[in-house]
């Protein structure tokens, strides 16, 4: 049970992934957002197939298959289509300033690392290790959410969470069973689309994608 | 007797059958009120017959106390409705009865020319509501109980804002509803409580209520039960300090269901309170200090119920008040029976039991008689307040006779039932001296004085609405125009006063029937020595002790008046005719004569610390000088209104964290994931 190679090679998927969710945070333009999430499902997709080599399980193959298909492949097409038809450009307004929301996310890092330390000794798996990378990706995602004032943003954080919560699974205990990966991957495929249109319908009643509009209308 | 008995329907059939009508009757009204257009009163008709079937029941079982039980062939899976029929029940029920027919002859009349939307409103909640009352006092689990329970609050606060249009009396039932939800939310807790202290077989069915009884608990356990249940049946019977809905809810109600809240809905409540305490709790968890707390209670209730009525000239409202004080005074004979049973002295227990129990059925006869009478007054002048009546004697003789009968009774006045149990009270206070410690004794013999001041303020507060409503000069045109009521609204009248009268004359029969109430809670039985002739003479205890014959009361009273009419009639002068000596005044005029506040006025003065007043003098020089004065609960300024206020200031503050952005509300989500991961760490 020993993959020395496979077990670094995770690790340093992991730590690809955290600093894309960093990069995330930090970063001002849209399309810059949409390529670092296709780099995150890159890096998800290679680490499940690396955990799927090194402990055998089958399904994670499958699944690392699916995630390159899904996050690679079909969400930025249509991540890209819909900043296209929705003429999206330029920076991405914040709430918080940059510095300060690293710096959060620094001590949520260490955080999760401490709250993971009773997970690893549960588990079993041989990138247990990583648990606690999952569990930064899932809070730094939050903090992605909860930072950008922008729909198209927040919905990009919502995806690398998603991200962050198959990572976790894939190394807490590989992963979650078939039909609930599937039916998660379409949720958010489904979800998506449906943002797409909801996003349509926001712009066409307050003409920007801007949510505090929202949050205007609904004082009144 | 045996076959008869098989050939009858049970008491508990008679009852069911009565509950099961009134809800159907409730339901198909509304129909009927296009096809009843001219004969409104046949359905009132037929509502009268359930409440015969209930008197029949009621009475019936209380001759062969038994009890009887049954479950309905509906219900919730594997948590079965129960119904049952006890002494305790059947005596409600008879109470129940008993109201329910007079009052419901009464509707006949007093809804004659109401709008059909109006008629139809009544026909539905009016027998949903006796229906859900009657399906109370049947209840033998936890869910029918609760179940009847809030629909007797929901159809009674349905009956309260019949005249919705008026803000005032939406306002007055919704205070009603959320007193009501309290006291419901209260009753749910205290069950809750009971059912845990019983040993779980882990079926739903130890909800029933036998499966309750005489569970062992740890010591706090009989307390809380016992508190939640006087403050959640309390707040429904209007205990001071719940009683504030009370006053609000029955002047805006109509007539007849301030009648059958007044008479009927409270003594739901005391009847809760006592199945609750004495049955599901058992006696064997009582202790003094409880019976002491029911004390107090009643006591003060009484005390404020009676001074807040001498301020009112809302007939209704003062009538509402006077509920206060009676409900006191029942929870005095109730207080004192649970001190003297604990302390171990059954005979004035169960004389202050029988005394409470009578003083419910009496309070249910002439506080309906009253609430009828002070409603046909209303609507045939059409005037709330007091102080534009006068007169009445001359315009309205019957309807005023019989208001008359219901203030002497509520006033405590020999030969009347009123007197009766107040004195029966008293019998049991007076045994005191028995008691152990000088502390208890204390109580029981103030909290019998302010039993004897608050009915002396009684007579005098009914002293002030005969006077100033029924005799003297009109003080308005309405007044002076008034007519008398109908038949059937007057044939109503006539036989609460009757019953008054005999529950008076003929308390024998009815200690009879208690008695077997007392018995079949207590084990113990009302001594009632019938050595003498018991039609004429009533000793609780024995004849040394105390006795009491109201018929020769009323037969020397009479004898003595006719003989001083006679020798008056004798004795007098010829009479010159002419016009009252006027001093001087130009005129006379009915603004002259004391109003309704001048009778509080003295009262107001002593007690002085239990009024916010609002007055306003005029000065002596003013071209139009006004007297104004208003009289405000204290207990709003001091108890409710600093709630609302501190509900307000918590509801803004939590306006401020519910601030309608997104991404705050997405920000409490990440802190509750952060806390509960926290937790998690904490974990093993």
């Amino acid at each position: 049970m020993h993959h020395p190679f496979e077990q670094s090679l995770i690790g340093l998927l992991g730590g690809l992934l955290l600093l894309t969710v960093f990069a995330m945070l930090s970063i001002r333009r849209i399309f810059s957002m949409i390529r670092i999430f296709v780099l995150q499902g890159l890096i998800l997709s290679a680490s499940t197939l690396t955990v799927g080599l090194a402990s055998g399980e089958r399904h994670l193959l499958f699944e690392a298959a699916f995630t390159f298909v899904l996050k690679v492949v079909a969400l930025p097409v249509l991540l890209f289509h819909l900043i296209r038809r929705l003429r999206l450009r330029g920076d991405v307004e914040v709430v918080l300033n940059v510095p300060i929301t690293m710096v959060t996310g620094i001590f949520l890092v260490i955080f999760s690392y401490a709250v993971a330390s009773p997970l690893v000794r549960m588990a079993m798996t041989v990138s247990r290790g990583l648990i606690g990378v999952g569990l930064a990706t899932i809070l730094l995602s939050f903090l992605v959410v909860l930072t950008r004032r922008k729909a198209m943003t927040q919905v990009m954080g919502l995806l690398s969470l998603e991200n962050g919560l198959l990572f976790s699974a894939t190394n807490a205990t590989y992963g979650m069973p078939m039909i609930v990966e599937l039916g998660v991957a379409l949720d958010v495929l489904v979800g998506t689309l449906l943002f797409g249109v909801f996003f349509f319908q926001i712009r066409d009643s307050f003409e920007k994608l801007d949510l505090e509009r929202l949050e205007r209308t609904w004082e009144d | 007797m045996r076959l008869a008995g098989q050939l009858l329907p049970t008491p508990l059939d008679q009852a069911d059958m009565a509950l099961v009508a009134w809800i159907a009757l409730g339901c198909i009204g509304p129909l009927l009120t296009g096809v009843l257009k001219k004969h409104r009163s046949l359905f009132f008709g037929c509502l009268i017959l359930p409440g015969v079937l209930d008197c029949m029941a009621g009475i019936g079982l209380l001759i062969h106390p038994v009890r009887l039980s049954r479950e309905l062939p509906f219900g919730l899976p594997g948590l079965p409705f129960r119904i049952a029929l006890d002494p305790l029940s059947g005596f409600f029920l008879t109470v129940l009865g008993l109201v329910s027919i007079p009052v419901l002859l009464f509707c006949i009349g007093f809804f004659r020319g109401s709008s059909p939307g109006k008629t139809r409103w009544v026909f539905f909640w009016l027998p949903v509501f006796l229906g859900t009352m009657s399906g109370v006092l049947l209840a033998d689990d936890v869910m029918t109980f609760l179940l009847f329970w809030e629909g007797m609050a929901l159809s009674s606060f349905f009956l309260v804002v019949t005249d919705m249009q008026e803000a005032p009396v939406r306002k007055a039932g919704f205070l009603y509803l959320l007193m009501a939800q309290i006291g419901t939310g209260l009753i749910i807790l205290s069950f809750f409580l009971l059912s845990a202290g019983t040993p779980t077989t882990g079926r739903m069915s130890s909800l029933a209520f036998e499966n309750l009884v005489h569970g062992s608990f740890p010591g706090w356990v009989p307390w809380s039960v016992f508190l939640l249940s006087l403050a959640g049946f309390g707040a429904k019977a209007g205990i001071v300090p719940l009683h504030v809905w009370l006053p609000e809810a029955h002047p805006a109600a109509p007539a007849p269901v301030s009648a059958l809240m007044s008479g009927l809905m409270l003594k739901i409540a005391i009847y809760g309170m006592i199945r609750m305490d004495i049955d599901l709790l058992g006696l064997s968890h009582i202790v003094p200090a409880m019976g002491v707390t029911v004390l107090i209670v009643g006591s003060l209730s009484a005390l404020f119920g009676v001074l807040h009525a001498l301020m009112q000239h809302d007939p209704k409202r003062l009538l509402a008040y006077h509920s206060i004080e009676n409900i006191g005074i029942i929870l005095i004979g109730f207080g004192l029976f649970l001190l003297f049973e604990s302390t171990g002295h059954p005979v004035p227990a169960t004389i202050a039991f029988s005394a409470a129990l009578f003083h419910v059925l009496n309070h249910a006869l002439f506080k309906s008689l009253l609430f009828l009478g002070a409603g046909i007054v209303m609507q045939k002048t059409g005037t709330h307040n007091l102080n534009d009546l006068g007169g009445l004697f001359r315009n309205m003789p019957a309807t005023s006779t019989f208001f008359l009968v219901g203030a002497l009774a509520i006033s405590g006045l020999p030969p009347l039932n009123g007197f009766l149990s107040e004195w029966l009270t008293f019998q049991s206070a007076l045994w005191a001296p028995s008691l152990s410690s000088i502390l208890l004794q204390s109580v029981v013999v103030l909290s019998a004085a302010l039993l004897a001041l608050s009915s002396a303020l009684t007579a005098m507060c009914f002293v002030k609405v005969v006077g100033v409503a029924f005799l003297g000069q009109a003080r308005s045109i309405k007044a002076a125009q008034a007519r008398e009521a109908g038949m059937a609204e007057l044939s109503g009248m006539a036989l609460l006063s009757l019953g008054c009268i005999g529950a008076g004359l003929f308390p024998f029969p009815a200690l009879k029937f208690l008695s077997s109430v007392v018995t079949s809670l207590t084990g113990q039985s009302l001594p009632l020595p019938a050595e003498k002739d018991p039609w004429l003479w009533l000793a609780p205890v024995s004849y040394s002790r105390a006795q009491y014959s109201p018929l020769l009361l009323l037969l020397s009273f009479l004898l003595i008046m006719g003989a001083l009419a006679f020798w008056l009639r004798r004795s007098q002068k010829p009479v010159r005719v002419a016009p009252t000596w006027n001093c001087g005044y130009p005129v006379r005029d009915s603004r002259m004569q004391d109003t309704a506040d001048a009778f509080g006025q003295p009262v107001r003065h002593f007690f002085a610390p239990f009024f916010r007043m609002d007055r306003h003098l005029p000065s002596a020089e003013d071209d139009q000088p006004v007297y104004r004065l208003e009289v405000r609960d204290p207990f709003w300024a001091s108890l409710y209104d600093p709630i609302a206020s501190a509900l307000f200031f918590v509801s803004e503050i939590v306006e401020k964290i519910r601030n309608r952005r997104i991404s705050q509300y997405l920000l409490y989500s990440v802190l509750t994931l952060i806390l509960l991961l926290l937790f998690f760490e904490e974990g093993p």
